[in-house]
């Protein structure tokens, strides 16, 4: 089929609209949509390039294992010259090189933040425990829970619940209190969840503590947990909470 | 290896390793002075009496480590839109695991390198580590180039899917092989790499290959060149439209 109108497209327009169709003029464009004989042209080109890169698409890049191999510094020989080599025609491999070399690189280190003090707070015996349960906001017993924990001073009471809402998870709930001040004093403190022996990830959850001493964690997962409170003296820790699923 | 005079060590099962280990692995994250061979021990037990007890204590002891490295993973926005994360840790760890034992390593072909048949040796902790993070690389970057792969594929027109026929015969090399042949010209042979074997846009072309390809015209012109003599060429009549 041929298109006789004085306004045919010029066949490097028809490579326009299979390569860079962005690219094209509204006028071609417009020419396109209102010509069958110059969208079947173009249909055509655009078939046999769309076949040949369906069957021909990066097919002598090497495998991802080795292009990290390479990277990493870790090939030798007549394999890494052969790797080398296709590296430096191939800009799809060179960036995936160059993506493997900068996550194998050292992190840099920023100025070291002061270390803050640390205090582990010790699990108390269970009896004392069921005690003090009540004074939780939404308190009560179950499996375990309430727990007590102390240190140094500081007395926190934490207790597990089904979370509202109809939420996945489970809510933590928290009441502070320092024998030396008011609950006041603790109100804006930073309460975190982090995943238990992965101190780079950020934290998982963070709340504040209330006037009164209390805060609340919602949507907590299944898991191993360290909860962290960031009292002004240093961190109040909780370390390896075992929430169930 | 670990010093065999370590009568501490060789003495201690697995999980009082995984113990010592877990305990050394705190202060090393607290920045305390801290000592790698129960760690080194776990790992290096699992790695070469294959124990699979010290595997899933070190898979237990390192999943969170590989998980903060998934996170810190250039490629990390990408792939993490399709998968969660514990999905390319335990992949990582699943490499790692068939690397370090060459009986289970998928067969190799011929004249494959030495450092794919042979088990890694490690000396330290560290270096064991570094290898754990390799293979998390390469999980992420399969994620990724498959990614780019189903980016590409968009909307197809029909009569582009291979028949069955054409799936069964030449491979990508031998159609490859019959595109050079096809192509007398060496820019031409080359702007068909760079535009059917890695998809490259004009301008893309042209910054990537400026001394061959000096504008976007002269791209559109050389494909055109390339697409003609494709059509016409007798060895390709399978990648001829029909009337």
């Amino acid at each position: 089929m041929d298109c006789f109108t004085p306004d045919a497209l010029h066949e490097d327009d028809l490579i326009i609209s299979v390569l860079d169709p962005q690219e094209l003029s509204a006028e071609a464009r417009q020419h396109l949509a209102e010509c069958p004989a110059c969208a079947e042209r173009a249909a055509s080109y655009q078939r046999v390039a769309q076949r040949l890169s369906a069957r021909l698409y990066r097919w002598d890049c090497p495998p991802t294992q080795e292009i990290s191999d390479y990277a990493a510094g870790f090939m030798t020989g007549k394999r890494k010259r052969e790797i080398g080599a296709h590296v430096r025609r191939c800009p799809r491999c060179a960036e995936e090189v160059a993506i493997s070399r900068q996550f194998f690189a050292p992190p840099v280190t920023p100025a070291a933040a002061p270390v803050r003090p640390r205090l582990i707070a010790q699990l108390m015996p269970r009896r004392i425990t069921e005690a003090t349960g009540a004074g939780l906001r939404g308190g009560g017993g179950d499996e375990g829970w309430p727990r007590q924990y102390q240190a140094d001073g500081i007395s926190l009471s934490l207790h597990r619940a089904a979370s509202t809402m109809g939420g996945a998870g489970a809510m933590l709930l928290g009441l502070i209190s320092r024998a030396d001040s008011s609950a006041e004093d603790l109100s804006g403190v930073e309460v975190r969840l982090l995943v238990t022996g992965v101190p780079d990830l950020p934290a998982l959850l963070v709340e504040q503590i209330d006037d009164l001493g209390n805060f609340v964690l919602s949507d907590v997962p299944a898991g191993r947990f360290d909860l962290l409170i960031a009292l002004p003296e240093g961190d109040l820790v909780i370390e390896g909470l075992e929430l169930s699923g | 290896m670990v010093d065999a005079s370590s009568d501490d060590l060789v003495g201690m099962d697995a999980r009082q390793l995984a113990q010592r280990c877990t305990a050394e692995q705190q202060r090393y994250h607290q920045r305390q002075p801290s000592d790698d061979r129960y760690c080194l021990e776990l790992f290096l037990r699992a790695i070469y009496r294959r124990d699979e007890i010290a595997w899933s204590l070190v898979y237990q002891q390192f999943f969170g480590t590989v998980l903060a490295w998934v996170h810190q993973h250039p490629c990390a926005n990408l792939v993490l839109a399709h998968e969660e994360p514990d999905t390319y840790a335990s992949e990582a760890f699943s490499r790692f695991w068939v690397a370090t034992h060459p009986t289970h390593a998928p067969p190799q072909p011929a004249g494959t390198p030495a450092i794919y048949m042979s088990t890694p040796r490690f000396l330290t902790l560290a270096s064991i580590l570094a290898y754990l993070k390799h293979c998390l690389n390469g999980v992420m970057l399969d994620k990724m180039r498959w990614l780019q792969a189903r980016q590409r594929e968009g909307p197809l027109d029909p009569s582009i899917s291979l028949p069955a026929s054409e799936k069964s015969d030449q491979s990508a090399q031998e159609l490859w092989a019959l595109v050079e042949r096809a192509l007398p010209d060496r820019r031409e042979r080359r702007l068909a790499y760079l535009l059917f074997v890695l998809e490259m846009k004009p301008r893309e072309i042209v910054q990537h290959a400026p001394h061959d390809f000096s504008t976007a015209q002269e791209v559109y012109r050389l494909t055109r060149n390339i697409l003609d003599r494709l059509r016409r060429n007798p060895a390709l009549l399978l990648w001829r439209e029909g009337d």
